[in-house]
Parts: structure tokens; sequence; C-alpha cells
């Protein structure tokens, strides 16, 4: 059981460091434009179809330094459909790195589309635009595939299980005594027959009343 | 730094979810394990051990879910620091937890016995795991994993694509654990080889993260051309930060090996007595081997906790759960005939179908069957109860559950026949029916004739219950033949018995019990609790129970089950696109020939009785191979009637995936139903409604992942089932395949049409479409 508890425990504590990124994802642009830097993050990347995570960080040009007060506002489009245009207004709620501004896009469909910056601050403003192309939308067949293939999976792993446990049965009836080492300690691991659960200790005990109805 | 920027950036916190949970429940099971190995072994788990595997866990936390892990991709050193956090800091704080055991004994027995023992036992799986728990392989995995992700185009990867970065995660700190191991050396393990070894082993760790970080450091260009190409933050240039983030990594790094290096070779300098007190520390399996104390586990009983056991056992609590959802029917009813005529402004189109439906199923699931616990069409059967009139005894060919399946299929078909959903007055007039009906048969018939043999309700919830965690059970049978009086059935001067005539030492599992609490408050013994039970041991079990008899010989039940696993499946089909505008057209066609609900209702029924049927020869097929040159002792009605009690976590979750649907998306639409209601009441204390289109409650990928894990979770708990039986009836293994395979397949095509349906646009019943 040793090596095994050392594996299990590597195994547990290893599935828990995977997490998700919370930051802005990928660079999709960076560029001086007005008084400001603009840098513009996307997430997933490649951008597909359906919603996407855009995120913004607004600097001062000549000093580098964040400028956290900015208004942004991003406009995206089909480039072959200008007048499908939906636009945003990012805000730092909706961002986990609270240096971006970040807004949630819908892209209704893949191809070309066209996305337009405004930023303001006071008095300043200046307007950025830039394309990108949107791939055709996998992540929601992704899911389907990887929910449907999760069963079988853990039907796979269930059926090495009880080719073991037959294994060990037929080598205890070899041998005359269990080779599990969990057995051999404690009746732990022992399993129990569907007959036992079955088992109602006391209803036919004499004495016991009979059911009345 | 202004200070602003600064605030920005220490509440740059994300809270990866599937993290954040992951570590919670590694830190309730390890508490819970080790709360119960320092009852046998207090000597070898001190709280310093629980307080380093939490620190570890805390740490791990703050590597993904802090600043550190929102700025990586803008300053590499927040990156190394990450990194340096999960390779150093991480590992070596779990390990001292000696976390294997007190892991697995926070696990339920039965998990670690069945589920985990025989892979515990493969012989193969233990030679894999002692290599790789072996110094050799650890180091190199380690090391190898280290640099393979320094190299630029691995880095850039993980920058791109969120998936990489969690793979690069996963594999520094999978390699760290195993690196630390030997170093470690946690309590059960033992060590391998001399620990003078480890001298050599920590220092050649050590030179090559020094040869990496000086290359970091010294080198004159940027390696990592996405920190080059970025902004940059905090005035620091992208070569300035990766000659901090090189001397980071070789500074603290560096103190992260040496210092062990140091301790160990005082420790093998050092006198024998000292020797063994450090070994209490890492441990040593010779001197301390895990002994695991055979005393049964305490099992949960709810009605010894605190505050739930005095609110369940209340004299007048369900009285006041009933009474609360009696004036909620009234009002609803109310509603009903005299408020909005659409459905989704109306409190008996919100109410009832969007939250009622899907709280009780939920509670079926977490808890028990609740509905029936404050069910408001009790509290007029209690006053025809008092009428003194109750003389009758339901006539004995009447008692199954025949004539409640039949009233079932009637609702499920009258529901979509007559869009009740979407009209109030007739949801009014379906529960004036209800009340009116359990009025009139628990007047005349004695115990709770209404409840146990024809309320539709109730035998949906008696069928759900079967996969209820919870259940009530007497906690000593040895009290109960001691006992003279039995009134836990017989009922004494202050509380009835049990009106369903079940009898508490022979009652098993949930079916007919309507968690009244009578039981409990007449046993004058006070012996009997709501014990915690695994989900699925209620279909597993045959005994024989009181009232009811073995599942097996009771065709009827196994015929209601059906009926609450179809109707999951036709009600869900039935409002998706595809299926009604199929239907809407065949309506179109054939009305002229036939009325449509006429026509619908041989339609349920044909539909009915034709699934059965197929199941029938699906469970005998399996059972005629399965019998092929043998004689096998199961009869055709067991087989038949356990495997379809079988379907019913897949049905269920069918029922949970599409119910949750619309309370997810009409999670909003109670409060604009109140206002409406107490407008068209005219009572003005309320003000008007504000009628507009809310977003879910979840996005739509992640409501179709809750959607498909459920069914996932019901589709593997009844093939679970159906293998149990089978292995339970076949002499052989391959026998028992013989009798699943027919059963199984036709599960799988439940499956597959479960997915089908919820990948389908489905009607938002209950919400408003157009503000
Ligand atoms: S009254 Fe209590 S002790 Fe007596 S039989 Fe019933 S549950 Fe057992
Ligand atoms: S066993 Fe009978 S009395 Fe006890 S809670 Fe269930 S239905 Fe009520």
């Amino acid at each position: 059981m040793k090596p095994f508890c050392r594996l299990a425990a590597v195994l547990v504590l290893g599935v828990s460091a995977t997490a998700a990124r919370g930051d802005g994802g990928t660079m999709l642009l960076h560029q001086d434009a007005g008084p400001f830097t603009i840098t513009l993050f996307a997430a997933p990347q490649p951008l597909q179809a359906g919603a996407a995570d855009l995120s913004v960080m607004v600097q001062d040009r000549n000093s580098g330094e964040v400028l956290l007060d900015s208004v942004i506002d991003l406009s995206v489009a089909p480039e072959a459909e200008r007048a499908l245009q939906q636009t945003v207004r990012l805000s730092r709620g909706q961002a986990s790195n609270r240096l971006l501004q970040a807004a949630t896009v819908h892209f209704s469909r893949a191809g070309k589309w066209r996305l337009v910056l405004l930023v303001r601050r006071g008095n300043d403003a200046a307007s950025l635009s830039t394309e990108c192309t949107v791939e055709p939308g996998s992540s929601r067949a992704v899911l389907v595939w990887f929910y449907v293939l999760l069963p079988a999976g853990i039907i796979l792993l269930f059926v090495v299980h009880q080719g073991l446990k037959l294994r060990q049965k037929k080598q205890e009836g070899i041998s005359g005594t269990p080779r599990s080492v969990l057995r051999t300690e404690n009746s732990w691991c022992k399993p129990a027959p569907l007959s036992k659960m079955n088992c109602h200790p006391d209803r036919s005990e004499p004495g016991f009343p009979a059911t009345r109805h | 730094m202004s200070d602003e920027v600064s605030q920005a950036v220490w509440s740059s916190w994300a809270f990866p979810f599937w993290a954040t949970s992951g570590l919670l429940a590694a830190a309730l099971l390890y508490l819970r394990g080790w709360r119960r190995i320092r009852r046998s072994r207090p000597e070898l788990f001190p709280p310093w051990r629980a307080w380093c595997f939490l620190g570890g866990l805390f740490a791990l936390w703050i590597a993904v879910a802090s600043p550190l892990d929102t700025l990586d991709g803008l300053l590499l050193t927040a990156h190394m620091t990450q990194h340096l956090i999960l390779m150093s800091v991480v590992p070596p704080l779990l390990l001292l937890g000696a976390p294997a055991v007190p892991l697995l004994r926070g696990l339920p027995r039965s998990a670690v016995r069945d589920g985990l023992g025989p892979f515990f036992s493969a012989p193969v799986l233990h030679r894999a795991a002692r290599l790789v728990t072996g110094p050799a392989f650890a180091w190199l995995a380690m090391n190898i994993a280290y640099l393979a992700w320094h190299v630029p185009r691995a880095y850039e990867l993980a920058l791109r694509s969120p998936g990489w970065h969690e793979v690069e995660h996963a594999c520094f700190l999978g390699t760290s654990l195993l690196f630390w191991f030997p170093v470690i050396q946690p309590w059960p393990s033992v060590g391998r080889g001399s620990r003078w070894a480890l001298l050599p082993y920590l220092i050649g760790a050590d030179l090559v993260n020094t040869g990496l970080a000086a290359f970091l450091t010294f080198s004159g260009r940027v390696i990592y051309p996405s920190y080059a190409a970025g902004p940059r933050v905090f005035g620091i240039t992208a070569l300035g930060d990766q000659a901090a983030a090189g001397a980071l990594m070789w500074v603290i790094g560096s103190i992260f090996y040496l210092v062990p290096v140091a301790a160990i070779a005082i420790h093998l300098l050092s006198p024998q007595s000292n020797r063994l007190a450090l070994r209490s520390i890492t441990g040593s399996a010779k001197i301390l081997r895990p002994k695991i104390p055979s005393r049964p586990a305490k099992r949960l009983d709810l009605l010894r906790v605190p505050l739930i056991g005095r609110l369940l056992r209340a004299r007048y609590g369900r009285m006041a759960l009933q009474s609360i959802a009696f004036v909620t029917a009234v009002l609803v009813i109310a509603d009903g005939f005299m408020g909005h005529p659409m459905g989704a402004m109306n409190l008996a189109g919100v109410l009832p179908w969007t939250y009622v439906r899907a709280f009780g199923v939920i509670a079926l699931l977490v808890l028990g069957n609740i509905f029936c616990m404050s069910c408001p069409f009790m509290l007029p059967r209690e006053l025809g109860h008092r009428l003194g009139l109750a003389r009758l005894k339901w006539p004995r060919w009447l008692r199954s559950k025949w004539i409640a399946i039949a009233l079932m299929i009637l609702f499920f078909w009258s529901y979509e026949a007559f869009a009740i959903w979407d009209h109030p007055g007739r949801t009014a007039w379906l529960l004036i029916a209800y009340f009116a009906a359990a009025f009139v048969v628990d007047t005349f018939f004695r115990g709770a004739s209404f409840c146990k043999y024809l309320c539709p309700l109730g035998q949906f919830n008696f069928a759900g219950s079967l996969l209820s965690p919870f259940t009530l059970e007497v906690r000593s049978q040895a009290a109960c033949e001691r006992c003279t009086t039995h009134d836990c059935i017989q009922g004494n001067q202050q509380q009835r018995g049990c009106e369903l005539q079940l009898y508490m030492p022979q009652k098993a599992g949930n079916m007919d019990c309507t968690l009244c609490m009578d039981c409990v408050k007449a046993c004058p013994h006070d012996n009997i609790g709501l014990f915690a039970i695994p989900p699925v041991r209620d279909v597993l079990r045959d005994p024989v129970r009181s009232s009811i008899g073995r599942f097996s010989s009771r065709i009827d039940i196994a015929v209601l089950v059906l009926a609450v696993v179809l109707g999951a499946f036709a009600n869900a089909a039935l409002m998706v696109g595809p299926v009604a505008a199929r239907l809407s057209a065949l309506g179109d066609s054939l009305e002229k020939a036939v009325p449509l609900p006429l026509l619908s209702l041989v339609a349920v029924l044909v539909f009915s009785t034709a699934v059965v049927a197929v199941l029938l020869a699906v469970a005998l097929a399996g059972l005629w191979l399965s019998r092929c040159g043998e004689r096998a002792n199961p009869s055709r009605r067991e087989v038949f009637c356990r495997f379809s009690q079988a379907l019913l976590p897949l049905g269920l979750a069918m029922w949970a995936a599409h119910l949750l649907f619309h309370l997810i998306t009409g999670w909003a639409a109670l409060g604009p139903a109140i206002h409406q209601a107490s407008a068209d009441f005219g009572w003005h204390f309320l003000a008007l409604p504000q009628w507009k289109m809310e977003l879910p409650l979840l996005s739509a990928n992640n409501m179709l992942s809750v959607q498909l894990l459920l069914l996932d979770v019901g589709l593997l708990l009844t093939l679970y089932l159906g293998w149990r039986l089978a292995q339970h009836w076949a002499v052989r293994s391959s026998r028992a395949v013989l009798l699943l395979l027919p059963w199984a397949t036709s599960v799988a095509v439940a499956y597959a049409a479960g997915v089908w349906i919820v990948l389908q646009p489905m009607q938002m019943r209950g919400v408003m479409m157009n503000p």
C-alpha cells in the first residue's frame, strides 16, 4: 500500500494545482495612440466564435504609468457586415488583473472582425483599430466531447478495477492467503458482498413482532 | 508606483473555482483523516503536521490565485516567484504533513476498501509507484521538467495558452513533490539507500538551478519575447525584470536546497539520540507502521446535529412548514384565478413550475423527501381525519402503486396537452383538485391512504428518495427488541404512529416515507435517527421492507420508477425545438381527423407501453444470454424489477438537468411575479413589477457543463447499479457481462438521447422574453 499512498497523495495534490488563469490572456495589440500606450489582450487565443474576454491596459505614453481612470469603449463588427457592430464599455470590475479593464464580447460568427478602441481620459482621447480573425467555435464541441468521454474513461478505469479484483480473488483462492497488504493489516479493504448488504440482521429473530399489515 | 496602482495590484486576485474547491476538499479530507489517526496515534500526528499540510495548501492557493498569477504575463519576476512557491515551498510543506494516510483515512471507508483497494494491491502499480518515488527518477523528472519548461518555445506556449500554463504548473508541482519525497520521507514511507546520498541529490539540483538563474541574470538579451513585446509596468525594463527574476531564482532557490543540505549533514554527523529525534519528524516505517483501528465509523445522524435535529423533532415543526406551504398554495390558487393570464407573469405559472419542481428534485438528491415533509395538502386531510369519519380501510386489492402510476402518466400528459404551465387558471384548478382529493380520501379512509396509494406527486418523491443520502433508521436494533410498546407504529397518547405503516425495526430505505417524523416523536426510547447513507444503497439492497415487501417482487414499484424515468426524458424532449416543431406539424396534419389531446393521450400510452415492453425484452434477453448452458437463479420478474429500478439515477439526472435549466434561466422571475400578484390583488404596498429580461445565473457553456455532468453521474451510477445486480445474479463475471449487455446498451441509448436533448434549444418557460 505504501507506494500507493505516496502516489495517491502526489496525484491528488497535482490535480489541485491546475487552475484557471485570471489575467488578460494573449496580447492582440500594443501600440501608442495619442498620449496613451494601449495594449489589448484577448482570451481565448485564437479567438473563436462565441464569448471572448477582451481586456485593455492603458498607460501614459511618456512615463509608462498605468492609467486606471480612463474610459474605454470597444466596438466590434464583422468585416463583411459593419452594421452588426456591438459596442461595450470596459470596466475594471470585470478584470481579475485590476491594472486592466475588461468586457465579454460575443463573436457571433467566424471570419474577419474589426475591433475599434476608443480611450478617453479627461480632455485626452485616442482611437485605435485592428483586425482579427475569429475561428469557428469549437469550445462547445470540445465541452460536449469532454463530458461524453468522461464516463467512458471512468468505465475503463472501473473495468481495470474489476479485473484486478478478480485476479486477486483467483490468486487468493490458489494460495489460500490474501495477497493484499491492506487485507493482511486489517479488514479495511475487504469488499462487502452484496448478500451482506442485503442482510437485515434482526428482522427474523424470535420474539420480534411481525409486521402487522 | 502610485497608491492607486499599488492598490490595483494588491486587489488583482483571481478566484479559480476548481482549484479553490479542490484545495478546500483536500484540506477537509486531510483534517478528517488526521483527527481519526490522532485518536490512535497521537505521537505520529502532532498538530504541526496539520499546520504544515494546511500551510502547503494555502501556499498553493496563493500561487494560483494571488496577484502573482494575474501579473505573471506582465512580469517575469512575478512568474518566477510563482514557480518558486510551486516547486520549493508547497511540496515540502505538504509532505511534512505526511498526507497519504490522513487523506485516505479522510475518505469513506468503503471508498478506500472497495474503490481504491484493488489498485493498491496491484503489483504493476506498486512497481510504478516505487519507480517514480525513487531518488533517481525523482531527481531527473524534476530537473528535466524545470529546464524543459524554461526553453523559450515551451515557456512562450505556456504564456500564450491557459491550458498549457496549467500543464506547466501541474508539471512543476507534481515533479517537485516527487523530488522532495526522498528528502522528507513522509510517514509511512521507508528510506531507500543512505541519507548521505541526499547531499549530492540536493546540491546537484541547486547546481542546475544556479546554472539557469545565472543564464537569465547575465544574458544580455530578453529570452522570452512576450515580455519584450508587452507593456512594461512599474518602470522596469524587460531586461531588468529578467535579471531580477534570475537573481531571485538564484538566491531564494539556493536557500531552499542548501538549508536542507546543512540540516541533513548535521543530522548525520550528530549522535544517535539526536538522529532518532529527527526521525520522528520524517518518520520511519520500521518503527511506525500504519495502524488502522477496525472500530466501525460513526455515522452522521442529522437528528443529533444541534440546531437541525431540534428543528426536525420540534412538535409543531412540520406543521409550521406545512402552514407556510399551505398559505403559499392558497395565494397561488388566488393569483391563478384572479391574476395575470400569462403564466410567466403569474405566481401560478412561476412558483410551482420553475421553483418548486427544481428545488424538490435538488432536495431529493441532497437531503431527502422534503416536499412530502412540508406538503400543503396535508392540512385539509388532517381536518378530514378530525371529523372522525375515517373508519374504512383502503381496499386490499387497491394496495399498490397502479392507480398512482396511472395518475402520474395522466398528469405528465395533461401538463403538455393543456399547457398547464402557461395557464395559471389551470394550475389553480389542479391544486384545488389535489386539495379536494386528499380531503375526501382521508376523511373516509384510515391511515395515509392518499399518500401511499394515490398521490402521483408523492410517488414521484418516494421513487426519487431511493437515491437520497439520508434515511430514517433505528439507532439500535437491541433497543427495539426490548421495546414492548412499539409506539413508532402504534402511536401513544401524545403522538400518533406511522400512518404509512412503516414499522421502524423493519423499515429499509425511503420508499413510502414522507419524513413526517411522527415515528421519531412517538418512540419513547429516542431510538430513531436520520442517518447518512450511500445514495445508491437503497436500490442495491433488497431486504423485506416493512409494508412493502421485496422490491424484486413489486412490479408496480418497478413500473413507477420507469414512469419517473420516462417522464424525465419525455417531459424534457417535448420542450426542445426540433421535437416541438415535429409534433406541432404532425398535430396540424392529423387534427382534422382526431382531436389533438386525445391523439396525444393515445401516443403517450402507446409510447409508455412500448418502452416498458422494450425494457422487459432487454432484461429478458440479458437473462437468456447469461443462462445459455448454465442455470441461473433470478426470476424474470426479479430481473425486470431490479433493472428497472437501477435506471433511477439516469432518470433523476435528466429531471435535474431539465429543471435546473428552467431555474437558472428563470431565476429572476419570482420577484416581479410577487409584485404583479400584489398589484392584481389590489395590495399596493409593493411597487409595480419591473419586467425585464435578466441574464441567466450561468453562462450557456457553464449551464451545458452542469447538465452534461449530471447526466454523466446518472449514467455511471445506473451502470454501476446494473453491474452490481448482474454480478449478484450471475455465477461468473463473463455471465454477468452477458446479462448486463443488452440492458447497458439501452442505458447508453437513453444517455445519448439525454445528451441530444440538452444540446437542443429549449423553450424558456416561465421567463419573460419580450419586456
Ligand atoms: S418505538 Fe422505538 S424502540 Fe420501540 S420498536 Fe419503535 S423504534 Fe424501536
Ligand atoms: S417512517 Fe413513517 S412516521 Fe416515520 S417519518 Fe417515515 S412516514 Fe413518517
